[in-house]
């Protein structure tokens, strides 16, 4: 079953994005490939900086407890990803894929859509980002393309909103999980998006809510995560924020921002939830987000499973610059990798599988 | 796409990606700068493609997901064949160049440029030997190619078929041995389970073309001689190695032998009578029991109407064939007798130049061969013309010394890990090839190593003869 009702659509446009990029990659020369394959954790922490306003004691004061309500309710998790494939001297050729995991009865269900290839030059970029930004997200407005180094991010960011739109737009009475915050500078096409998005979601009957992992909170010099006792958990704290002065305008957050600890032992996230919903409506998605989803390293087990089913690994990577190679002509040739030489083969992480013959494609 | 890899210790490894789906002992060409490596592969690996574990547990932690790909550009199968990417195991065994084959693995193609592609077994084999004419057609590649070695490749060779019970022995040395009388070869063989004696019939029980060339003889039956003929050496032999006479009993029947000798030609009758008429007690005794044994055995007889001899049944098969000697129903002692008989006779025979050479079939010969004529047979009788091939489902009841010797090994499959490795260390080609190959032949399949492929081993389907296999006693006496 798909999840997106409009799914045809969907990849239609991203297959015609892939194709009509990839129409002016043939014969290319390929001038570096900045793939090592052993190291791709993607980068997509462009997140709006923000300061957080708090003090030891507020913090402490206001722990909330949370119970678990076993209340049946769909957990949904979407989550994105990109990787570099090479660059050529006209452009950047680089893969998105995404996944939505949703949980019914505890049972989990999944779709993957992809992996979309796309090849990005000067000249093609901002034709293919104002068409995907209009046709996925309906955004009318025309926004400059990012400069090269943040292309493929800029174009995964949409993919992923769009994702997210269909998402909620289809589920009914769900508590749906985004990666990353809901906070958007003011300035970026997906600002208002968003904004639709979430009120999309809302009469839907949906708690949409922001799961960053990679957020550090800090109150003067001590990690967040002190300030909650294992005693307490599960526990969440409320967050006010203020922005930095003079940036008011360029940042909004569409969340309510709390850190918690879902399970004993383990570490804190920021979470952010919808803010136009009554602080009492976020808990109860968080308690029923507890009572429907596995919840493993205080990490619920739809947003894991959509991240590890998005992410490409090192095979895939390889396989994905083989398909190019192959049916457009690009050649994708190695440069001698510094850390190749000094670390060995796989910049010294090799995972050991300890076969017979090694080798790499 | 095949792609050399890595070298390392005379071991070529080779990655394919999409996998080429070849197996265990295919032959590749890698071929650059106008000559090429024949590298034959005896082990097939997965590639250890980067980040495949993490690949792998993310399918295994799926598994009780309800999951579906939308995946348009259907870039699945592709990232799969990368997943499935193969290294194939080689070892190199010569270099194909304008000048043709050569044994020179001293040189090592280029990783880039290197073409890499599949050669057939029969390509192979077409190289080795072009001149076909004394060809012994022997079965099949796994291909379906017919497969045929040359009737050089066995001359003057030393052989060894060894396998597991029921593997496909036997048949395989007839079928070298009909291949070798097809040539005007002369064969012997020591039969013992009689399954050689229907070798002249049909397996509808009518006579084939070999009718006339195949002649079994039954010791005691009617395979009988003068003792003369035998001679005094022979029996002597006989009677210190099969009977285990000592060596003063030995010199008083040497003495008996000359003396009688002067007089007439020595007879059983004769000979008993003088033994009788022997002196010493103890000597006597000795003596009797064994020439008592040597008359039960039947082989020999003092009634020329009854006796014969090998140059005579030799001579009945002038344009090649074989004497099957019948070993079934012979009682132990009496196996070792009638060969030993036999092999001094043949020695005889070919330093008089009565016979240019033979091949000898020898199953299971530690069940009749004493210690002293292994090393006999493939080195002096080698010299004189026997040309021996060993068959056995017991690989350690034939000596290293005597692996070394040998020319050609043709392997059948093997179980028994003891078995792999006696023969894996016995050949004269690397362990590994030996046995990672020889442990995977399916049935009727053999793995022929050395001269008959020009040392590139090949793996053969037999194929079956149409020949009556089972001796039956009975049913030879009714033709004879
Ligand atoms: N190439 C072949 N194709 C088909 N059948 C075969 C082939 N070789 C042998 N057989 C059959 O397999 C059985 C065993 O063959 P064979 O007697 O040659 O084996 P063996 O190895 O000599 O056995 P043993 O160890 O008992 O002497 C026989 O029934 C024979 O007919
Ligand atoms: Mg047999």
């Amino acid at each position: 079953m798909q999840v997106l009702e409009n799914t045809m659509q969907f990849h239609d446009e991203l297959m015609k994005l892939s194709q009509d990029s990839l129409s002016g990659v043939r014969n290319c020369r390929v001038v570096s490939d900045k793939t090592d394959p052993s190291d791709m954790s993607v980068s997509h922490d462009n997140e709006p900086w923000m300061e957080l306003n708090l003090s030891r004691e507020n913090a402490a004061i206001k722990s909330i407890p949370i119970q678990s309500d076993p209340t049946e309710t769909t957990i949904v998790g979407i989550d994105t990803t990109n990787v570099d494939l090479g660059e050529t001297n006209e452009g950047g050729l680089f893969a998105l894929r995404g996944t939505v995991v949703w949980a019914q009865n505890h049972h989990y269900n999944l779709t993957r859509y992809g992996p979309f290839i796309v090849f990005a030059t000067e000249k093609n970029k901002q034709v293919l980002y104002n068409t995907l930004a209009a046709n996925l997200l309906s955004i009318r407005q025309t926004y400059r393309a990012p400069d090269r180094p943040y292309v493929s991010n800029a174009f995964r960011a949409i993919f992923e909103r769009a994702l997210q739109r269909n998402v909620c737009g289809k589920f009914r009475n769900a508590v749906i999980l985004w990666d990353g915050s809901l906070t958007v500078w003011t300035n970026d096409p997906t600002y208002y998006a968003t904004q639709r998005i979430l009120r999309d979601a809302r009469e839907n009957g949906n708690t949409v809510m922001g799961l960053s992992k990679k957020t550090q909170l800090y109150v003067g010099d001590r990690c967040i995560t002190d300030l909650i006792d294992d005693g307490c958990s599960p526990c969440m704290i409320p967050l006010s924020f203020v922005t930095k002065s003079g940036d008011e305008e360029a940042v909004r957050s569409f969340g309510r921002v709390y850190v918690t600890k879902l399970a004993a032992g383990s570490c804190t996230f920021r979470f952010d939830i919808d803010r136009e919903l009554t602080e009492e409506q976020g808990l109860i998605g968080v308690r029923r987000l507890i009572g429907n989803d596995l919840i493993i390293e205080n990490y619920p087990e739809t947003l894991r499973l959509a991240h590890i089913f998005s992410r490409f690994t090192a095979t895939e990577v390889i396989g994905l610059q083989r398909y190019v190679s192959e049916y457009y002509s690009f050649r994708i040739s190695k440069r001698p990798d510094v850390r190749h030489i000094i670390f060995g083969p796989f910049g010294g992480r090799q995972i050991m599988e300890g076969p017979a013959y090694d080798a790499v494609v | 796409m095949m792609r050399l890899y890595k070298i390392e210790n005379g071991t070529l490894q080779i990655l394919s990606c999409p996998p080429e789906g070849l197996r265990r002992g295919d032959y590749l060409l890698v071929e650059d700068g106008g000559k090429a490596l024949i590298a034959h592969i005896i082990d097939v690996a997965f590639a250890n493609v980067p980040g495949i574990m993490e690949d792998l547990l993310r399918d295994l932690s799926g598994l009780d997901i309800d999951a579906e790909d939308v995946d348009p550009l259907n870039l699945k199968s592709y990232l799969n064949q990368v997943r499935d990417a193969q290294l194939y195991i080689c070892k190199v065994r010569g270099t194909l160049s304008q000048e043709g084959l050569s044994s020179d693995v001293s040189w090592i193609p280029s990783r880039c440029t290197a073409k890499i592609a599949k050669i057939s077994d029969e390509k192979i084999l077409k190289m080795v030997s072009p001149d076909d004419s004394m060809a012994i057609g022997l079965g099949f590649t796994r291909s379906g190619a017919e497969i045929a070695i040359s009737a050089h490749s066995i001359d003057g060779k030393l052989n060894i078929i060894t396998g597991k019970k029921e593997s496909g022995k036997s048949n395989f040395s007839k079928l070298l041995m009909l291949g070798l009388i097809d040539h005007g070869g002369k064969c012997i063989v020591f039969d013992v389970n009689g399954e050689y004696t229907k070798l002249g019939f049909n397996k509808d029980g009518t006579q084939n073309k070999y009718y006339e060339k195949v002649v079994v003889l039954t010791p005691g039956r009617n395979f009988q001689t003068a003792i003369s003929y035998v001679g005094i050496r022979v029996v002597l032999n006989i009677l210190r190695t099969v009977f285990d006479l000592p060596e003063t009993s030995a010199w008083e029947f040497r003495r008996i032998w000359e003396s009688l000798d002067k007089k007439s030609v020595p007879t059983l009758q004769s000979l008993k009578q003088a033994i009788e008429s022997t002196q010493n007690e103890f000597i006597k005794d000795a003596l009797i029991r064994r020439f008592d044994g040597l008359i039960n055995s039947s082989l020999f007889t003092d009634d020329p109407k009854l006796t014969t001899t090998l140059e005579d049944q030799f001579k009945s098969i002038p344009k090649g064939g074989t004497l099957v000697i019948n070993l079934r129903e012979l009682p132990q002692v009496y196996k070792r007798l009638v060969v030993e008989f036999v092999l001094s006779k043949l020695t005889g025979l070919l330093e008089r130049w009565t016979l240019r050479g033979v091949f000898l079939f020898a199953e299971e010969a530690h069940l009749y061969l004493n210690d002293t004529y292994w090393e006999d047979i493939v080195t002096r009788m080698r010299h004189l013309g026997i040309f021996t091939t060993f068959i056995t489902n017991q690989p350690d009841s034939i000596k290293q010394a005597i692996y070394r010797q040998a020319d050609n090994a043709f392997l059948f499959n093997f179980t028994n890990e003891n078995d792999l490795e006696t023969v894996s260390k016995s050949s004269k080609i690397d362990v590994e090839t030996v046995k990672i190959l020889a442990r995977e032949l399916p049935p009727h399949h053999c793995l022929i190593l050395g001269k008959a492929t020009s040392d590139y081993p090949m793996v053969v389907k037999i194929k079956a003869l149409n020949v009556s296999t089972l001796g039956e006693t009975r049913f030879f006496f009714g033709n004879n």
